[in-house]
């Protein structure tokens, strides 16, 4: 049965399971859309910026495992698409975007709306197309899916000329299976290199797990905790493996990196073997790489051979997929003779958290203090997904948050990119729809895609934001105040009145200056059916400890200077 | 230390870019890159000419290799290999030191290809090196343009991947 290129990429789309795609029309995709209506599996999120609908897609991707789609035009459509491509790429997670483009008897010749969106995204892609007959959307469609899922996660961009998706074709879906995308994924690690690692495991006294963003990605978290019980190894975390580990576990060291808990980066200075899983040593985790871990051997177990060896030069390198190789170790590992470790990382922890202080400390604050808030969140939804931006707000929800399972946690750490949060929790609810789901962010991350409060309002969706407002772009000023000798520029923000604009988008708006308003309003959120943004009046001179100077020795963390010893060092 | 990477490819648009993106992204260098046919006429050829030191040369390989369209990355340095660079000279002459350029390109296998009023192009094929000394020799004549192809190369024992078509690769497991 002949189809337009329009209608073959819809049933392509319903034969890949996709239930809903985040989009935006426009000229060149126009007969894309005009097929929408003719079918009525997919549901269709109409975002307000092409932006939003790629951080939707995404949030969507990550809280379900599944690939987030989003559709977009040609030129501005297409390029509104790249901050959100770059998120993803970063940050491993699988999309397919897919944009319309001008007919291919003017490509090239700045056409209107015409812009070389597989020249500009080749390198924020794992692959892109530009399709141009029908027969030809079918294979790539099929051919993208496989490919933004398989090996390490990524997004992939599908463009497709007006009249390929005009004309007519035979959808052929078996002669379109895809094969290309098996080339570059590795072998299964030999026996071998698992005995190998398992002997240096054997050897060690001092290990630690650093259990990055690949422990969700290959679904290895419960391959985790069993390797960890098992072997009595302690889990240090990145930021998007934090919600890899249960926090409450007794082997849950904690949130490594640049604002990572004392005792977690002094004990990846004192370990004696690294078991690097799915992460990839980024700056912000290694300070100085060449003082990273200085006693330690290192194994990487990493499914991208690109990013062995990339930052930190390793002993072992398990190129293979994380939960295969994990469940593959589980039967030969003893319990590793680590109960002193144990014991010595217990005692490096104990005097910073000191009872009833919990970690991390909050300093006394003029107004409400930001870690209040959290804390307060954290304690009222223990079991929300929680979506976070990028900034101040997002390293203390780091900090403060318990999470105890996968898929709770999403934010944007490789690329930081402002404004994700509340798009991406869109999608994330959309995923997991019984889910509570929290927008956390702050004043100026939420102004940047705040036009997306009326697409959370138009698909009738209960998710509650809480904007952490202390009338400042903190992080900026954080790094002014410390690196810059205080010297601020361009960090006094101005933001609109929250509750006005929360109702004006047709969401409850709530304000809170303190700690017993502040609990209270998150109560009430969690009441109310309607979607509730609460804006946090918080302490504007807050900042971030500890802190590790970009560049410098983990062990080198500034702590918060008002604090008594053994922050003060 | 001059390496010679050969990756092979899909013959499709757009792969000369994805592959030279990924060389100036990561911040390696492209001494010459040649793009050719193969006997599969679904694959081309590339052969990458880099100043990358040994690790270097392993990340770019494992870059390139991120690449759907590249079949496989080879690295001719560690192996023993033939290398041929063409190279067109233009050199100031006349009738005075004709036949001492004539006999100049008799040493190096180089070809006469047009004699002009004040000048004469040169060809020659042959090792890089060996074009770099004929260079030199020339160099007193003065030179006036030079053209060079950029290397190709191949290993001396039959490399296995890069003649391979696609569906013959080795499976690879998925998860």
């Amino acid at each position: 049965m002949e189809q337009t290129g329009a209608q073959i990429l819809w049933e392509c789309l319903q034969r890949e399971g996709v239930e809903v795609v985040f989009g935006y029309p426009g000229g060149a995709i126009l007969p894309v859309y005009d097929a929408l209506e003719q079918q009525s599996s997919v549901r269709h999120v109409l975002a307000r910026h092409e932006q939003g609908a790629a951080h939707m897609a995404d949030g969507y991707a990550r809280a379900s495992g599944r690939v987030g789609v989003v559709l977009a035009t040609s030129g501005p459509g297409a390029t509104n698409l790249v901050t959100g491509l770059a998120t993803a790429m970063m940050d491993s997670v699988p999309l397919v975007a897919i944009t319309g483009q001008v007919p291919s008897g003017v490509l090239g010749s700045d056409a209107f709306q015409e812009v070389d969106v597989t020249g500009i995204t080749l390198p924020i892609t794992k692959h892109n197309y530009l399709v141009q007959r029908p027969e030809e959307i079918a294979p790539a469609l099929r051919e993208a899916f496989a490919l933004a899922l398989s090996g390490r996660p990524g997004p992939v961009l599908v463009d497709i000329t007006k009249d390929a998706q005009l004309a007519k074709a035979t959808l052929d879906w078996e002669a379109a299976a895809p094969t290309r995308h098996l080339r570059h994924l590795p072998p299964e690690v030999p026996d071998g290199q698992l005995e190998e690692a398992l002997a240096m495991l054997g050897a060690s006294r001092r290990p630690l797990i650093l259990a990055g963003h690949g422990v969700s990605l290959s679904g290895a978290a419960p391959a985790l905790k069993a390797f960890a019980e098992r072997a009595r190894v302690p889990v240090a975390c990145t930021l998007l493996g934090l919600d890899s580990f249960p926090a409450g576990h007794p082997l849950f060291l904690g949130f490594m990196g640049m604002h990572g808990s004392p005792w977690t980066n002094l004990a990846i200075q004192d370990a004696d073997l690294i078991l690097a899983f799915g992460m990839r040593f980024d700056d912000r985790v290694t300070g100085d790489p060449r003082t990273f871990a200085p006693h330690a051997k290192k194994i990487h177990v990493e499914i991208d051979r690109a990013e062995v060896g990339k930052i930190i030069a390793v002993d072992l390198a398990l190129q293979g997929d994380l939960r295969n190789v994990l469940e593959r170790m589980q039967p030969g590992l003893e319990p590793t003779r680590s109960e002193d470790w144990l014991e010595a990382l217990e005692r490096m922890k104990a005097p910073f958290v000191r009872d009833p202080q919990p970690w991390p400390p909050a300093p006394s604050a003029a107004g409400m203090g930001p870690i209040e808030v959290l804390r307060i969140l954290a304690d009222q939804c223990p079991e929300a997904v929680w979506v976070t931006d990028v900034g101040q707000h997002q390293m203390w929800q780091a900090q403060v948050m318990r999470h105890s399972r996968p898929h709770t946690l999403i934010t944007s750490g490789g690329l930081g990119t402002m404004g994700f949060a509340l798009p991406a929790a869109i999608g994330a609810k959309l995923a997991c729809p019984d889910a509570e789901v929290w927008v956390v962010a702050g004043d100026g991350g939420i102004q940047m895609n705040s036009q997306e409060l009326m697409t959370l309002t138009q698909e009738g969706l209960k998710i509650n934001i809480a904007v952490v407002n202390n009338s400042s772009l903190g992080m900026v000023r954080q790094w002014q105040t410390l690196f810059y000798q205080d010297r601020r520029s361009a960090v006094d923000i101005l933001s609109p009145d929250f509750v006005l604009l929360a109702q004006a988008y047709g969401l409850e708006g709530r304000r809170a200056r303190t700690g017993a308003e502040a609990l209270a309003a998150v109560q009430e959120a969690r009441s109310s059916p309607r979607a509730t943004l609460i804006e946090f009046v918080v302490d504007t001179e807050a900042a971030v400890y500890p802190i590790i100077p970009p560049g410098a020795k983990l062990e080198d963390m500034l702590h918060e200077p008002s604090l008594p010893s053994p922050f003060s060092r | 230390m001059f390496r010679i990477l050969i990756v092979t490819v899909d013959n499709e648009p757009g792969v000369l870019d994805r592959v030279s993106s990924t060389f100036r992204r990561r911040g390696f260098n492209i001494h010459s890159l040649t793009v050719s046919p193969t006997l599969n006429p679904a694959i081309s050829r590339m052969t990458v000419v880099t100043d990358l030191k040994a690790n270097s040369s392993r990340s770019a390989k494992a870059f390139l290799e991120r690449l759907l369209n590249v079949h496989s990355v080879t690295d001719l340095t560690e192996m023993p290999s033939l290398v041929r660079d063409v190279a067109m000279v233009r050199v100031t002459a006349t009738p005075e030191n004709h036949p001492a350029l004539f006999q100049l390109a008799q040493i190096f296998h180089a070809e006469v290809l047009d004699v002009s009023p004040g000048s004469l192009v040169v060809s020659v094929c042959a090792s890089p090196e060996r074009i770099d000394a004929f260079m030199e020799a020339l160099r007193p004549y003065g030179l006036l343009e030079l053209g060079r192809s950029g290397a190709v190369a191949m290993p001396r024992a039959m490399l296995e991947t890069a003649t391979l078509p696609a569906e013959d690769l080795p499976e690879a497991v998925s998860f």
